[in-house]
């Protein structure tokens, strides 16, 4: 009986025993295999010393000394840059670096530089980013002398020939024609346009007007205000030591004397938009580029620990939240970034970007919203956070990978005033970072109702509306075109051949009402702007073909008359009267169409070629006579119709080519007729002129058109 | 007496010559190599100055060793390969094998359905339903990004990998003292690699090939040249697959393709860094004993014809201009190979070369040109690419006129001397330039070890471009870059249909 009571109790411990004795070994065997390796400590990470001098008029020079192998490097950190170029001429510092190496010096021709550079294996570069002009500079051990004096009179003596000015436009000139042609940049500069605005130095888009507004005298200019050796810093790696460094230095460069004049870093203002989506549409995608975010902060070095090890967490690599999710669970892209940006004179962009199928856009956008909901949210888990921190503390030694790493970093470093022993400061802060901390930065840097989305895509493949994610505004990245500046070639038989026949079949066809027009009454008005003001106009105009002209001019309130007769022609401006210059007649007949068509043999017409204008194909023919007289005639192919003209400009006060853009065509009488047409000078519209009424052929009363004699 | 000084003075100058050879003694007495029973072969290059090591796993198969239905098969394992083992990537390897058996059962029916002559699209739908919720299942048993996430947090740097038509490459750096874990997941993966998750990252490739290729002109102006310029040698496809490929990709496909191209005798693992060979060739016994011997694979009969007529293919885009010019050249096995270097450096780089001056600088029509010798592998013979942009107002016939003109003052005239001196001096400066980066040394000893044979041929180059002389250029011209021998891929700006 005792035994059978204390069976079950028995049992009872022994099942106790077993289970916790399974438990231990399920726990053992939980943890993998992998995860039990040990390592040794890491070698001692030998810090390369870095040596700093100064040359006796400012140059700062710091040198790391690497005997591996008989090569040069140095690079030359110039205050400056882009955040520097004026609203209306972008670009103007990447120009002014461009031509400080390829223009030439006042030694050397530009191709003989090159040639020579070229002859000895020295490469020089110049380049403008948004803080500073980096000049670097790469050669063998053995030609390190000649290539700093070369060095020097580049920076020193600069020709900045004007045919490489015009060499390196054409080249920036192209790109901007390129610069819709792949998605991927169209998103990110639009992206940028929206968080610092559009006229921002940290996000404006060169323009082929920036173009033409950059002179050289605008060259010198920004070069003689940034470079001058206090505002240079040189850094070097290669088998040398400081002081030769400093003797070819001092030798090439002692003698210079100029001060730099920096003007004040420009600032940042947040931009506010009433739309919440930025679409763009391009055909012929099956993908969409996007980026979501807002504007950044400046860098803190008091938070550089926090908002890295966010970031890690959060969007960089693979084992970030936003890979995990839109790549490698969602299977959506194959690649996703971005981060809270923080940049040193200017806050950066809190952003976040990839691209996907067009049918899974809305979804991955959702995605990245929601996982920025979530991690503001929730705290992140002990082991994300402690995986982020392990990643940063032990990547440290790629600190010190290269010298050339060490050295260049430290000289941004040193550029931008930053500590030179931050980065083991920052070992430190990392260490110390908290689930709380990341929730923090989460909660105080990421703002997803000030967010805006930017979207590069195909509309119809999409996977729903866009205006699901809120207010959507599309972008047009048409082009501005470029003003009108070009050589035109020699006519050749061949070309005029094909201008001839091009109007002569306008004149039998489209144009076929000229043929016996006799005349014709036409009311329009007119707005001329001028000097930022416009003027309207009304203009009833009578026509006797083929010399007689009459026009009855209303400005504001006051009526002018214009009359042509012949060859004569007088204007008559409330009782006063001037006679119009038998010139001006000339010029008013020339373009005429009704001349054009009906007395071709006075012209010629050359062919140019043919031209895409907003997805329009035009015939281009330049028509000419023998007193230099030229229009140009943009021949819609589609149409059929002259929807554009170009000629210098008549309008008062302008000088140059003028566009006129023609629309709201209807034919009467046989003569397709342009309801509106629009004059432009250098892509700013200067007049807009409607017509009301057009009458074909009717009566019309021959007295007045004479022409008093002045008594 | 003047003779003997102007003897003396040309030794003198003579000897400042050879001097501007270069002395690869010191780099060479830090390489060493050893090879496992299995046939896997190490190179180690040693650099002590810093305690970080990168490792190069170099496997001897890319695009060319593919057949139709698989194309793209090289490149997908690349990206299997960091989903891990029995061990890393799963919670419960068991568990997720037998639903793999499931979905595969089921990709089976869809293939099959696919193939008929009147597929089912109702039954394809049901089956991708049924496929879903498989892959529902399957997930659970992941864990997400574990070979990454163990690599990351041990303080990996660069980690990557990439496909080539010749080669498939795994990188990664790691701080020194974790050559152990390196080797553990790094043989882990080839030893015992299970693809898990394949229809979702076959999502993932399909992204890539958007991006690279279909959503860029440039990229569809590649994979076109490439299918014109190639007739029968693998060259003609594209590294990354068509879609109907990548689409209907298999895991049986997969497990036989690794079986027989992932093995000890068909790939070179490479090591530099902080590293010792005793205490490299231990941990690589320890390891990588257990990958299969296999063998290497020889080298593809499949070659190509010489072609007999020029080639054009015109693609009309929403883009501005651009043209590319192919020339069928030898592989880097061939002695011309190297000739081609030299001819790159006087055609394209450099202000002062021919067609940079010509084109960017004097007649400005092109707003870049580049050129590229053994594209898109140099293992076989490939191609010689010259590609441009035209300005704005200038088309891509003017420039290929320019271009012709150019060869043809070569074949008439050759090289000048002085060219050619600029040519050699910049192609040797870069040359040991490239020295300064471990990685990029040691990829260049792997290729040299696989394709030609020995790593020590890596050192040759200098030598063998010295011997190149002005003849040498004219008559490479003469041979190569023929009409008949290329194929001239354009895009055009995209016009409206004209009614």
């Amino acid at each position: 009986m005792n035994r059978m009571k204390s069976f079950p109790v028995i049992l009872l411990a022994v099942v106790f025993l077993a289970c916790t004795i399974g438990t231990a070994n399920l726990e053992a065997a939980k943890k993998k295999k992998v995860e039990t390796l040990k390592f040794p400590p890491l070698n001692e990470i030998q810090k390369p010393e870095i040596k700093k001098d100064v040359t006796n008029n400012g140059i700062k020079l710091r040198l790391i000394k690497n005997e591996k192998l008989p090569v040069i490097d140095l690079r030359i950190i110039v205050k400056g840059g882009s955040v520097y170029d004026p609203p209306d001429k972008i670009d103007l510092s990447s120009v002014t670096a461009e031509l400080l190496q390829i223009g030439g010096t006042k030694e050397l021709k530009s191709e003989d530089l090159d040639k020579l550079l070229d002859s000895k294996g020295i490469n020089i570069s110049v380049n403008a980013t948004n803080d500073y002009f980096s000049v670097t500079l790469s050669c063998l051990k053995e030609n390190f002398d000649e290539a700093v004096s070369i060095l020097s009179k580049m920076l020193r003596e600069p020709a900045f020939d004007a045919e490489k000015m015009e060499e390196y436009k054409g080249r920036l000139s192209s790109a901007i024609s390129r610069r819709n042609d792949n998605p991927g940049p169209i998103n990110s500069r639009e992206f940028r346009k929206l968080i610092y605005g559009e006229k921002s130095p940290f996000a404006a888009v060169l323009e082929y007007e920036h173009l033409d507004n950059i002179t050289s005298a605008d060259v010198i200019k920004t070069y003689l205000r940034f470079f001058a050796p206090g505002n240079m810093l040189a850094g070097v790696t290669g088998p040398m030591e400081i002081d030769e460094v400093k003797t070819v230095f001092e030798k090439y460069f002692g003698d210079w004397e100029h001060e730099a004049r920096i003007p004040g870093y420009p600032g940042v203002g947040e931009q506010s938009h009433d739309f919440k989506v930025a679409f763009v549409q391009k055909e012929n995608l099956n993908q969409s580029y996007l980026s979501i975010g807002h504007l950044g902060v400046k860098y803190d070095a008091s938070k550089s620990a926090k908002f890295k090890v966010f970031n890690s967490i959060f969007s960089g690599g693979f084992s970030s939240r936003l890979m995990s999710r839109v790549r490698v669970k969602m299977g959506l892209t194959y690649g996703i970034g971005g981060g809270i940006g923080t940049d040193y004179f200017y806050p950066g962009s809190t952003s976040f970007s990839t691209f996907t199928k067009s049918e899974s856009t809305i979804k991955a956008i959702k995605a990245i919203q929601d996982e920025i909901n979530i991690i503001r949210e929730e705290k992140v888990t002990p082991e994300e956070l402690q995986d982020a921190k392990d990643a940063f503390l032990n990547s440290y030694v790629f600190e010190f990978s290269t010298p050339d790493r060490v050295l260049f970093t430290s000289l941004q470093r040193e550029f931008y005033g930053i500590d030179e022993n931050i980065a083991d400061r920052l070992v430190e802060d990392v260490k110390k970072v908290t689930a709380d901390d990341i929730l923090d930065v989460a909660k105080n840097y990421l703002h997803p109702d000030k967010m805006i989305i930017t979207v590069v895509g195909n509309k119809e493949k999409l996977d729903g509306d866009l205006s699901e994610l809120g207010k959507v505004k599309q972008l047009d990245i048409t082009i501005k075109p470029p003003a009108l500046k070009e050589k035109i070639p020699e006519a050749t038989p061949e070309s005029l051949e094909k201008g001839s026949r091009l109007i002569t079949d306008l004149a039998a066809n489209k144009y076929k009402g000229y043929k016996g027009l006799k005349s014709l009454q036409t009311e329009s008005n007119m707005a001329i702007t001028m000097q930022g003001r416009t003027f309207e106009m009304g203009i009833k105009s009578t026509r006797l073909f083929p010399d007689k002209t009459h026009a009855e001019i209303s400005i504001m309130g006051m009526k002018m008359y214009r009359t042509i007769n012949g060859k004569e022609g007088i204007m008559n401006q409330m009782g006063q009267m001037k006679p119009v210059p038998e010139k001006e007649i000339e010029k008013g007949r020339f373009n005429d169409l009704y001349y054009i068509f009906n007395n071709p043999d006075t012209y010629k017409f050359q062919y140019l070629y043919e031209k895409e204008i907003e997805g329009k194909i035009y015939d281009v023919v330049y028509i000419f006579d023998a007193e230099k007289n030229w229009v140009k005639f943009f021949v819609n192919r589609e149409t059929g119709l002259i929807e554009i003209e170009e000629e210098l400009s008549s309008l008062p006060g302008q000088s140059g080519a003028q566009r006129s853009i023609k629309s709201g065509f209807k034919t009467i009488g046989g003569i397709p007729f342009a309801f509106k047409a629009e004059a432009y000078i250098n892509d700013k519209k200067i007049a807009e002129v409607t017509t009301k009424e057009i009458l074909v052929n009717p009566k019309v009363d021959p007295t007045i058109f004479k022409i008093e004699e002045k008594k | 007496m003047k003779k003997q000084t102007f003897v003396l003075v040309l030794l003198v100058l003579f000897s400042i010559g050879l001097s501007a050879g270069y002395d690869f003694s010191k780099i060479k007495n830090n390489i060493s190599e050893f090879t496992l029973p299995n046939g896997l072969k190490f190179i180690l290059l040693e650099d002590h100055s810093v305690p970080i090591a990168s490792f190069i796993t170099y496997v001897n198969v890319g695009g060319s060793d593919e057949r139709i239905g698989i194309y793209g098969i090289s490149h997908f394992l690349e990206h299997m390969a960091f989903k891990g083992t029995s061990e890393v990537g799963t919670n419960n390897h068991e568990a997720e094998k037998k639903i793999f058996a499931k979905m595969d059962a089921i990709f089976d029916k869809i293939l099959v359905e696919k193939g008929s002559i009147n597929p089912d699209e109702k039954k394809i739908k049901s089956y991708n339903d049924e496929l879903e919720k498989l892959k529902e299942e399957a997930s659970k048993y992941v864990v997400d990004n574990e070979y990454d996430k163990l690599l990351d947090r041990n303080g990996a740097n660069g980690m990557n990998a990439g496909t080539a038509k010749d080669t498939t490459m795994y990188f990664v750096s790691l701080p020194s003292n974790k050559l152990e874990l390196w080797a553990y997941l790094e043989s882990g993966r080839f030893a015992d690699p299970v693809f898990r998750e394949i229809y979702k990252e076959r999502g993932v490739i399909q992204e890539e090939r958007r991006v690279r290729t279909e959503n860029t002109p440039i990229g569809k102006l590649i994979e076109e040249l490439l299918a014109l310029a190639f007739k029968d040698h693998p060259y003609r496809v594209n590294g990354i697959g068509p879609m109907s490929n990548i689409e209907n990709i298999t895991r049986m496909d997969m497990i036989d393709y690794f079986k027989t191209n992932y093995t000890a005798r068909n790939m070179v693992i490479g090591v530099t860094g902080d590293v010792y060979p005793d205490q490299l060739k231990k941990i690589a016994e320890k390891y990588f004993s257990k990958l299969r011997p296999g063998k290497k694979n020889y080298r593809i009969l499949t070659t190509e014809p010489k072609q007999i007529g020029e080639k054009t293919i015109n693609i009309y885009e929403d883009s501005q201009p651009v043209v590319a010019v192919a020339y069928h050249i030898p592989s880097m096995l061939d002695e011309d190979f190297i000739k081609f270097s030299v001819l790159d450096n006087v055609l394209t780089s450099g202000r002062s070369s021919r067609l940079k001056k010509k084109l960017e600088i004097d007649d400005k029509t092109a707003m870049g040109i580049f050129s590229f010798a053994g594209f898109p592998g140099s293992k076989y013979p490939s191609l010689y690419l010259i590609f441009s942009m035209p300005n704005s107002g200038h088309t891509n016939d003017e420039i290929l006129t320019a271009i012709d003109q150019e060869i043809e003052k070569i074949k008439n005239d050759s090289i000048t001397e002085e060219e050619l001196a600029s040519a050699k001096t910049r192609l040797k400066v870069s040359i040991i330039r490239q020295l300064k980066s471990n990685r990029g040394l040691l990829m260049g000893l792997l290729q040299s070890e696989v394709v030609l044979g020995s790593w020590e041929k890596t050192f040759d180059e200098l030598e063998t471009i010295e011997k190149i002389t002005t003849d040498d250029i004219k008559n490479l011209v003469e041979k190569y870059l023929t009409t008949s021998n290329r194929s001239i891929g354009r895009i055009e700006k995209k016009k409206e249909v004209t009614k």
